[in-house]
């Protein structure tokens, strides 16, 4: 399947699906002004390479500093969506980075893992240079 | 040889203000042409006499196959005996035969986007335009970039004055509960700051002889949507309150939540028009006063509550769930919690727009810590006092970062009962 990468914006993050390596990856911070409209075509990509993922290891990095109240509404369906996968079988790892002094993304991502309980939640504080 | 004066320019303000979209043909300066079979002589007359001219067209029958650029043109006739050799040779010799040439009829928009496409030299040269292919003037870039710029402005201008009058209607609908603020409690202050002129944040109040009630809320989006959304939230609570009172923040968070799920037909849409998947975070609670404490229901909204003489801010957290969205369930109900109050018990609540303000050396959120921090060193200070505090904090965390949201925040102080 190919692969979607899209560069980052003052409003948008990075996206890079690397979907035959299953690497997936977001980063940046969160808040254009259409989220549908943003997120609309790349949660149907992972979906569609998600259903077709058999046994497999799909890994999600998401590094975000940011993101609005819409973008956290797609970024639940995105969970929703490696949380099915990871039900059906495959292994689903999310590497979630913050800022160690940041409680805010902190306390997100507790409450992620909380609610998507079949994927592999890896909390990562990233130390200051 | 025709050689027509130039006359005088038109003013790309004129333009601007003129109905009807600017086309190619409202930068056409009438200026002289040569044909091609004139000699660089001649050129060189017409550069003479006409001082400002800058690039002169060359034509066949009318239509332009060239253009020659004045600096160009003289600093070749000035290298040693080229006067001699060319002044009676045909000015071709020294033309562009490539410039851009446009319909008089072609929009700014198009032409702005073949003027960068072409580069530089239709920048600098200028461009040359004609009718029914026959050559009408020469435009120039810098008067394009004039009427884009002019352009751009009135746009600019329009959106805003639609925007800011959008604040006049955002800003009535808010001020009865501002009023009833004022009069209600003595010691109370809000803070309601839109990013963007108007925005997704909202308050409610209402006075009763009994006690009172609050409602802080963000909505989904910012801007004009966000706007949007506080009218169909705010209608929905009042008339949850006005048909159920103000005393059970539970029922109304459901009763709002049923609203905008109607409103929005959140429950399965029929057409192919894209659903709305928007809704709401709020914090309501009720002050009862005989009981002298408050009852609260948050959706994704937490209060912090400072008692006199406590060490620490402590916090009532909401339920996780959101008002509104297509997800939510349509008999949801939040919960309600009883928060009892002394007389000097600190209030504060606010949206997520200070909470997660980036700022500070790492650029990271301001947080729910930084918040606390705030509110056990100005306490002894009016909600007001605190609600300053605050903003000055929250401005020195922001720093040069941007603005990410819409910032609403409410601070009061519980009196001795009178």
């Amino acid at each position: 399947m190919e692969s979607l990468y899209i560069p980052a914006t003052a409003s948008s993050p990075e996206i890079r699906f690397d979907f035959d390596r299953h690497a997936l990856s977001m980063r940046g911070e969160s808040y254009p002004e259409n989220a549908a409209a943003f997120y609309g075509p790349l949660i149907a990509q992972l979906r569609a390479y998600l259903e077709g993922c058999r046994n497999d290891s799909v890994t999600m990095d998401i590094a975000l500093a940011y993101f609005n109240s819409s973008s956290t509404k797609m970024l639940f369906n995105i969970f929703e969506a490696l949380n099915g996968a990871a039900r059906a079988g495959n292994t689903v790892v999310v590497n979630w980075f913050h800022d160690e002094e940041d409680d805010t993304i902190l306390e997100f991502g507790q409450e992620l893992s909380d609610d998507f309980t079949s994927i592999r939640f890896v909390d990562q504080p990233v130390k200051s240079a | 040889m025709t050689d027509t004066l130039p006359q005088p320019s038109s003013r790309s303000a004129d333009i601007a203000v003129r109905i009807g979209q600017p086309r190619a043909e409202d930068l056409c300066i009438p200026s002289p042409s040569v044909s091609a079979e004139a000699t660089n002589g001649q050129v060189m007359e017409v550069f003479s006499r006409h001082r400002d001219l800058n690039s002169l067209a060359v034509t066949e029958e009318g239509r332009p196959i060239g253009l020659i650029n004045r600096g160009i043109f003289l600093s070749q006739l000035s290298k040693p005996f080229h006067q001699e050799l060319y002044s009676r040779k045909s000015c071709i010799a020294f033309m562009d035969k490539t410039p851009l040439v446009v319909d008089a009829g072609m929009s700014i928009e198009d032409l702005t986007f073949r003027t960068v496409e072409y580069g530089e030299k239709a920048l600098a040269d200028g461009f040359i335009i004609t009718r029914e292919g026959l050559f009408a003037g020469i435009g120039q870039g810098l008067q394009l970039m004039q009427v884009v710029a002019d352009m751009q402005a009135a746009r600019n201008r329009q959106i805003m004055h639609s925007i800011e009058y959008a604040s006049v209607i955002q800003r009535a609908m808010l001020r009865t509960s501002r009023e009833t603020l004022q009069r209600a409690l003595p010691d109370a202050d809000l803070v309601w700051e839109p990013r963007d002129v108007v925005g997704g944040d909202f308050y409610h109040f209402v006075a009763r002889p009994d006690g009172w009630f609050g409602a802080v809320a963000d909505c989904t989006g910012h801007g004009v949507p966000g706007a949007f959304m506080t009218l169909i939230a705010s209608s929905g609570l009042t008339q949850a309150i006005d048909q159920s009172g103000p005393a059970d923040p539970s029922l109304l968070l459901g009763a709002v939540n049923r609203s905008i799920k109607q409103m929005l037909g959140q429950m399965g849409h029929a057409d192919d028009t894209p659903g709305s998947d928007d809704g709401m975070d709020a914090a309501c609670f009720w002050y009862d006063a005989a009981r002298r404490s408050l009852l609260f229901a948050g959706a994704r909204c937490s209060l912090f509550v400072l008692h006199p003489g406590a060490d620490e801010v402590e916090m009532v957290d909401g339920d996780r769930q959101g008002v509104g969205y297509v997800g939510s369930d349509i008999d949801y109900t939040w919960r309600n919690r009883v928060v009892p109050l002394r007389a000097g018990s600190l209030l504060f609540v606010t949206t997520d727009g200070l909470i997660d303000q980036i700022g500070g050396p790492r650029a990271i959120a301001f947080g729910k810590r930084r918040i606390r921090e705030r509110l056990l060193a100005c306490r002894d200070r009016s909600a007001a006092g605190i609600n300053l505090c605050m903003q000055d904090a929250l401005r020195a965390w922001q720093g040069p970062h941007r603005r990410r949201d819409d910032l609403t925040f409410f601070c009061c102080r519980f009196q001795e009962p009178q």
